[in-house]
Order: C-alpha cells, then sequence, then structure tokens
C-alpha cells in the first residue's frame, strides 16, 4: 500500500521532484529590485537518498579517525580576526584532544602554533589572552617569544642540544577569508583560497569582513557535533520542530545547492509553507514573522495592496538605512528577507545578506556523546564610526536555557525547540533497529552533500 | 519533586502568550508557573512548558515545540517592538 503523503504533496519538474509550492527562482521573480546573479544560480546534488551508518554518530573509534583524517588535516575556521585586534592577543582554539594558540605576533601577522610546551608538553595556555610579549610555560618556565622563536630555556646548561632551529614551537598554517581565521595543522594542506573553491563569490554583496561581532554564544550539547549541525542544515524539520514560524516561511520549497567544498541552502521569509491547507492571509504571513500572540494588536499592518513579502523587506531596509545609509537601496528584497545558510566543510556555516547568524560546531573533547554548539552575530556598523569590539564569549552549559544569552533575541527560543530534540537524537541513535538513518534526495541536500566529502577525507568510499 | 499547582504561581508580569497552532488548530496558551494549557476541539490539558510533561486533563499530549515556545523562559529585553518591527528579527535557525 503506497503512503499518505503529509503536508507539502510535490510535483516533478525538469530537475527532478520538487516542493509543491512557490519554487524560490519563482518568488525572486517578483522581487521589487533587480536580483543578484548569485542568487539565480541553481547548482543541484545528484538526486538520490543517502544512508548513513548511525555508529557514525557516538562512536569513539570514528571519532578517534575523525582527528586523524579530518582535524588534522582540514582547514577550519578557528576565530575572527577581531578577537586578537592588537599584537600579542591570542585565542586557545581546542579541537577533539588538539589544542592551538592563535595569536597576532604583528599588526598583519597572524600565526598559529601547537598549544604545547616542548620540554613536557604541558599545554602553553589553557585561556585567551591579550597583549602578551612571551608564552612562558607554567611547568618548568620554558619560553618563547609570542612569534614561536624560542627564548629561554631555564639551566639552558642542562639542555646542550636544544637550539632555537629544532626548538621553535611548531607552526600550523593560518589563511584568513571575511575577517575569519582559519588554521590547518597538515603542512601538505592545499591554501585555504583552493579550499573555499567559489564561496568568495557569493559573498561579494556580503563582505563578512566588514561585520564585527556582535554576540558569540557557545553552549555545551549532549550529541555528536555532526547529529548538531545537520539540525541547522535543512528546513525540514521546521514543520514538525518550529510550527509557530509555518504562516510565514517557505520550509519545504527551500533551495538547496552544492559547490565542491561548500553548500548552501536558501530559505525564503514572508511566503506560508506548502504544507498548510489553507493559504493565510497577507497579514498572517507579517504576524508569523513577528511572532504576534492571539489576542494581542499586530506589530505592523500590511498596507492594502502590497504583500507581506513586499512590506516586511520594506521595513527591514529601512532599518538598514540608519546603519549602511543610501546604500541600503541597493539590496533587494530577498536579500533582506530569506535565509542564506552556507555549510563549508566539515563545520562552518557563515551566513549571508543581513542575516547576522555564523555556525560552528566542534567535538567537546573526545566524547563523540557532546560537542560544543557556537553562533555568532556578525553585523554591521555604523559608517564613519570606529569598528566595535568584538563581543567576549558567552558560554552556556549542557542545562543552561539559550534565554539566559538574551544577545542572541528571539533565536534563543528558536534554539531551544532545536536543541529540545538533539541530545534525544543521540539517545535514539542508539537504539534504534535499523543500522542507518536516510536524509531525504533534496530537502536534505546540503547533510547528503557533507557525507559525501566526509566519506571521501575518512576513507570511508 | 511534584508539580507545584498553578493556581498557586504567581501571576505574569506580561501578557500571555497565546498562539493557534497552524496545522491542528489547537490553541496553546501560557499560564503562570510556567505552565501551557491545549485546548483542542473540547478536550484540553495542562503541560509543564520546559519539558513538556503532561500535568492534568484529558489531552495528555501535545505537540512539544508549541508547548516550548508558547510556555519557555523569556528573553530578557525581547520585545522592542520598534526593532521587530524592523524586520532585524526574521530568524528562523
Amino acid at each position: 500500500m503506497a503512503l499518505k503523503t503529509v503536508g507539502d504533496q510535490g510535483r516533478l519538474t525538469e530537475a527532478g521532484y520538487r516542493s509543491a509550492g512557490t519554487l524560490y527562482q519563482e518568488l525572486l521573480d517578483q522581487d521589487s529590485r533587480p536580483v543578484p546573479e548569485v542568487l539565480r544560480l541553481e547548482s543541484p546534488i545528484q538526486p538520490g537518498v543517502t544512508r548513513v551508518p548511525a555508529e557514525q554518530y557516538y562512536s569513539k573509534a570514528i571519532h578517534d579517525r575523525e582527528v586523524e583524517k579530518i582535524w588534522k588535516r582540514v582547514w577550519q575556521m578557528a576565530c575572527r580576526e577581531e578577537d586578537i585586534p592588537e599584537v600579542g592577543d591570542y585565542i586557545v582554539y581546542d579541537i577533539a584532544h588538539l589544542s592551538f594558540l592563535v595569536v597576532r605576533s604583528a599588526p598583519d601577522r597572524i600565526q598559529a602554533f601547537h598549544n604545547a610546551c616542548l620540554h613536557r608538553g604541558r599545554q602553553l595556555r589553557e585561556f585567551d589572552g591579550r597583549g602578551a610579549q612571551e608564552f612562558r610555560c607554567p611547568f618548568h618556565g620554558w619560553c618563547w617569544e609570542i612569534d614561536g622563536s624560542l627564548k629561554e630555556v631555564v639551566c639552558q646548561w642542562d639542555f646542550p642540544e636544544v637550539n632555537e632551529r629544532d626548538y621553535h614551537l611548531p607552526e600550523v598554517k593560518v589563511g584568513t577569508w571575511g575577517g575569519f581565521v582559519f588554521i590547518n595543522p597538515d603542512p601538505d594542506a592545499e591554501p585555504l583560497e583552493q579550499f573555499l573553491g567559489d564561496l568568495p563569490r557569493h559573498f561579494e554583496r556580503w563582505d563578512l569582513a566588514n561585520r564585527f561581532k556582535q554576540a558569540h554564544v557557545a553552549k555545551i550539547l549532549r550529541c555528536n557535533w555532526k547529529v548538531a549541525q545537520e539540525a541547522f542544515m535543512e528546513a525540514y524539520h521546521v514543520v514538525a520542530t518550529h510550527p509557530q514560524l509555518l504562516n510565514g516561511i517557505g520550509d519545504s520549497n527551500s533551495q538547496y545547492d552544492v559547490f565542491g567544498n561548500f553548500s548552501r541552502a536558501i530559505t525564503p521569509n514572508g511566503t506560508p509553507s506548502p504544507h498548510l491547507r489553507e493559504t493565510p492571509s497577507q497579514q498572517d504571513m507579517l504576524d508569523a514573522m513577528f511572532d504576534r500572540n492571539l489576542d494581542t494588536p499586530p506589530l505592523a499592518e500590511v498596507p492594502p495592496g502590497m504583500g507581506a513579502r513586499q512590506f516586511a523587506a520594506m521595513l527591514s531596509r529601512e532599518g538598514m538605512r540608519a546603519v549602511i545609509g543610501d546604500e541600503a537601496d541597493t539590496y533587494c528584497d530577498a536579500e533582506y528577507l530569506d535565509s542564506f545558510y552556507f555549510t563549508v566543510f566539515p563545520n562552518f556555516h557563515p551566513w549571508g545578506a543581513f542575516n547576522r547568524i555564523t555556525y560552528r560546531f566542534r567535538p567537546h573533547g573526545d566524547n563523540p556523546d557532546e560537542c560544543i554548539m557556537e553562533c555568532m552575530f556578525l553585523a554591521p556598523w555604523p559608517k564613519g564610526e570606529p569598528k566595535p569590539p568584538a563581543a567576549p564569549i558567552h558560554w552556556l552549559g549542557p542545562d543552561d536555557d539559550w534565554a539566559d544569552a538574551p544577545e542572541l533575541g528571539m533565536l534563543a527560543r528558536v534554539f531551544n525547540q532545536d536543541t529540545f530534540n538533539i541530545p534525544k537524537v543521540q539517545l535514539g541513535l542508539k537504539t534504534m533497529k535499523r543500522p542507518e538513518v536516510v536524509f531525504a534526495s533534496y530537502n536534505e541536500t546540503k547533510i547528503r552533500h557533507f557525507h559525501q566529502l566526509y566519506d571521501r577525507w575518512m576513507e570511508l568510499e | 519533586m511534584a508539580d507545584a499547582p498553578a493556581e498557586s504561581a504567581p501571576a505574569l508580569n506580561r501578557p500571555p502568550r497565546k498562539k493557534r497552532h497552524p496545522l491542528s488548530g489547537a490553541i496553546y496558551e501560557e499560564l503562570p508557573g510556567n505552565r501551557v494549557r491545549v485546548t483542542k476541539g473540547e478536550s484540553w490539558g495542562i503541560f509543564d512548558g520546559f519539558t513538556t510533561r503532561h500535568i492534568e486533563g484529558p489531552l495528555t499530549y501535545a505537540d512539544p515545540h508549541m508547548i516550548i515556545w508558547v510556555g519557555g523562559k523569556p528573553v530578557e529585553g525581547l520585545g522592542h517592538r520598534a526593532e521587530r518591527a524592523r524586520g532585524i528579527e526574521i530568524v528562523h535557525d
């Protein structure tokens, strides 16, 4: 007996099966402004579902392999350039059991080192810091300059073979893009520019280097890092996890594309979910976007003759005008409204246009059942004013509520819905009878693409 | 630990959140004491707004994510109408 199709009934297009709702390119046709060429790009993944063994999400052996095959070899975002604005500023970047010191060693130079003393191996620093003039090991006092050259050895007469050439702090590769600092522990790694491929072209209009870090929240979650990030790589979950949004979000009619080492999703706002049985009014769509409660007046009323999408874009454009001036007129409605969420393999998730989000997900130490989820807000600042300082990281424990980070605004409550699921996913993966999970051909494009790259890096193909 | 009766909880110092589920049509309404009342047709239930656990009433299951949305912890400082209307807070995740 055929399965009953719930919600969006789907349709067959020239590109394959897609949502029965308005497709994203059709929405762009209705934009009040010219649409940038990158939004017209379509690069769908090959059709077909992807199955992934459940143990990839909880096996310690898999985690250990990830360290060797991925984290020791891949380009990974370590921090923002404005996290270390002055010479001597440094951050400690930890990934699994690996630890790196990322330091601004000169006004225009950032270096990164394995964070361990070459004497007995003690971590040189455990916390981020400012204005370091040296890195002295707290154990026996060996000391390095901030550019990694050996400065002092206590009782040097007792180490006749220790010299500056052999005992320079081991360095790892550093690259920058969009105001982010990336490191790669693999000395033979390809250049960052080559790894990122076409990504900079997608962000030409939304230069993340010209944003400041307005907020940075990190939370420990009781799930594998892949379980966590895969919850943020599709809009397929919105119908069940964020039902309050459905009147004003195009979930199953999102567009998904893959490009080399990165993928992109575009989820439109100000348009109804194709899952709804009845089309909501334009006011209903706006109310959903602004989280209006029953029995309360609307935050704004859609003017006669205007759609919610166009009106919300207008409001957003006028809001941004206060920050970016008349440059606000050069952006189309979609750039003010829609969610453009990219994933750069393996764990870096910058968002495009004026949505401020950037995510990073990483293992929490060597426990495959825990991870660290981070959300940064990157915002433009008023022209002619000095760049505001970067927000310090705000840590939340596994039992803390996202609402304890009010700097995230309404997103904190959205995260509470997401993270209500994911520890239960981690438990369910260990008890499910089938040995694998399955990802949708189109709506879970980004996760499928991630696993294609993951298998290649892990040499599982 | 037993749940404290909702009647003894202090009143909310803001209008309660109240939503209609866009798919089921059920009404979700915030009550004092981190509780959510769900009304679906003639049936109703009261649920813990954080854990979604059923507390009382003939309706013993409702959409947990809608319960969290209506009953979860408020975000301090959120609700500046002018800022939200600017569209800055158009988010899903």
